[in-house]
């Protein structure tokens, strides 16, 4: 049946069409550079979506939890085999996601008879200056994008609706965020957080100027939910481990 | 690499074991030799060593001298061989190095793999266990004559057992846990000896010892072994090259630092004037 070439597109079609309806309800990942670390920011549910992956590594998902894990298990495969057969060193997010994560996911995309993968993840990897972080947004059919040098000023954030990415690419002006210290940039999280959850349940766009910028106000805005972050900190780079969940009174919020 | 490729996994399907060195066999990257070399004789190997371990007042001393040598010929006075292998774990090694060193990486590697994997520090039964397993591995190069090593770690599980415990292995990969102290290396018999005596006759065991009396004992015992073990190097006064000295301690890992140690030295020294 799949034999004709249109026949295929179609499949596919509708492969991605289910994907993007099962993905819809997932919540938004913000991950942030800033001068103490990268923050990765995300609102609490009863799985995990935040997680190490290498000494400089850090992985934000959205999906179901079992594809996640598949994801996140090959990630942490790859690196650490690399980490071990080669040096710490070599271990990068631009070859993790470039040549094993991108193709693996590309090839489960199109196996179409095969079980779809609903998975949308951001990658970061820490610098020795937030000139040098870099965060890959890469998704559930192989598609990545690397995010570094001044784009970062900016953040980035996925979501369940993939138009909150697009919608966040394309503000403009774009915002300047605070970053300098870790309040800061979790006050600059904590409100693109807010924005992406706004944007991602309305048709319309949200201007970002209009959320608001005090932390008792962007809790409200969330309701009752908890939040989940962790800091890649930029103090314990070159050491084993330099991803920690920080306290939240580090964070301020 | 694919979401069915090699992976520490058991059944098909079944979630991650978090064996990091399943995964290397799984790849192709064996931890150790496994297969037996035949060789007309051995080659010269390099070894090492004299290390040594015993418990202070405050929790464990581990220490090793940095000479390795391969026959008589001295190949490197800086080894490093007391390593951390986590926050809560050291390995001395006493042997090959290059068989030690791969397994004290492969660990490394091994307790954040799992920690990662599975979302959970490794316990420390498993982590004794892990170094007597790739030890048991080893055993045809052991057999053959050429890198066998023994080493001694000291570990602590910070969450059900903060006091650090001591532990000695064969060269076989039986692990024992010391009470009061291990020691091994071709220069380990003569600081046992010491040790023995220290704990039984001299009226202050090393478990009574605090911080700066238990660097000083360290630096003596390797001093003594190095006297009597050409593959020991002590304390090279001369280059300024002094032993690892780590402590585990329930707060945690700390090394001592050079400057320290030479000025326990030193006080060593000038108490004999």
């Amino acid at each position: 049946m799949i034999e004709e070439p249109y026949r295929w597109l179609e499949a596919i079609t509708n492969r991605r069409e289910y994907i993007e309806d099962q993905l819809a309800p997932g919540l938004p990942v913000v991950a942030l550079s800033a001068g103490p670390g990268i923050l990765l920011l995300t609102i609490k549910t009863s799985t995990p979506k935040l997680f190490e992956i290498y000494d400089h590594l850090a992985l934000g998902t959205v999906g179901h939890p079992a594809d996640i894990e598949k994801v996140r298990q090959t990630a942490i495969d790859a690196a650490h085999l690399e980490g071990f057969t080669r040096s710490p060193n070599d271990v990068t997010a631009r070859r993790l996601v470039s040549y094993n994560l991108s193709p693996a996911l590309k090839s489960a995309f199109e196996q179409i008879f095969a079980a779809p993968l609903l998975f949308r993840g951001i990658l970061a990897e820490l610098g020795a200056t937030p000139a040098d972080d870099v965060l890959w947004r890469f998704d559930y059919d192989g598609s990545f994008v690397a995010q570094g040098g001044n784009e970062l000023t900016h953040g980035t954030v996925i979501s369940g609706p993939r138009q909150v990415t697009k919608d966040w690419i394309a503000q403009s002006p774009k915002p300047a965020l605070e970053r300098d210290s870790l309040k800061s940039a979790a006050l600059s999280a904590l409100r693109l957080l807010v924005w992406a959850k706004l944007a991602g349940a309305k048709d319309q766009g949200v201007e970002f100027a209009s959320v608001p910028a005090e932390v008792a106000r962007l809790k409200e805005k969330l309701g009752a939910e908890g939040l989940e972050f962790a800091l890649l900190d930029r103090a314990l780079l070159g050491q084993p481990i330099a991803y920690r969940v920080p306290k939240p009174d580090e964070l301020g919020i | 690499m694919s979401f069915q490729g090699p992976r520490a996994v058991g059944p098909e399907g079944a979630p991650g074991t978090g064996d990091f060195t399943e995964l290397l066999r799984l790849s192709g990257n064996r931890p150790v030799a496994a297969e037996v070399i035949r060789a007309s004789a051995p080659p010269a190997q390099t070894e090492a060593t004299t290390v040594l371990s015993f418990h202070y007042k405050d929790g464990v001393l581990i220490a090793g001298d940095r000479r390795a040598t391969a026959g008589n010929v001295i190949m490197y006075d800086r080894a490093d061989k007391v390593i951390e292998l986590d926050h809560d774990t050291i390995i001395a090694i006493a042997g090959s190095p290059a068989v030690a060193f791969e397994m004290a990486r492969t660990l490394q590697t091994s307790f954040q793999y799992y920690r990662r994997s599975q979302l959970q520090a490794l316990s420390l039964s498993a982590k004794v266990r892990a170094l007597g397993r790739l030890i048991k591995d080893n055993l045809p190069m052991t057999l053959q004559g050429v890198g066998a090593v023994v080493p001694i770690l000291a570990a602590r599980d910070p969450h059900h057992q903060p006091e650090p415990s001591l532990y000695f292995y064969d060269a076989l990969g039986a692990q024992f846990q010391a009470v009061d102290f291990a020691v091994s290396g071709s220069g380990s018999p003569a600081a046992r000896s010491v040790l023995q005596w220290i704990n039984r006759w001299s009226g202050q065991p090393t478990s009574r010892r605090d911080e700066k009396q238990a660097v000083q004992l360290a630096l003596q015992l390797l001093d003594v072994a190095a006297e009597s073990d050409s593959a020991t190097g002590g304390v090279d006064r001369r280059s300024h090259i002094f032993p690892q000295v780590k402590f585990l301690t329930r707060d945690g890992l700390r090394s001592v630092s050079v400057e320290t140690l030479r000025e326990c030295f030193t006080a060593l020294e000038a108490a004999q004037k």
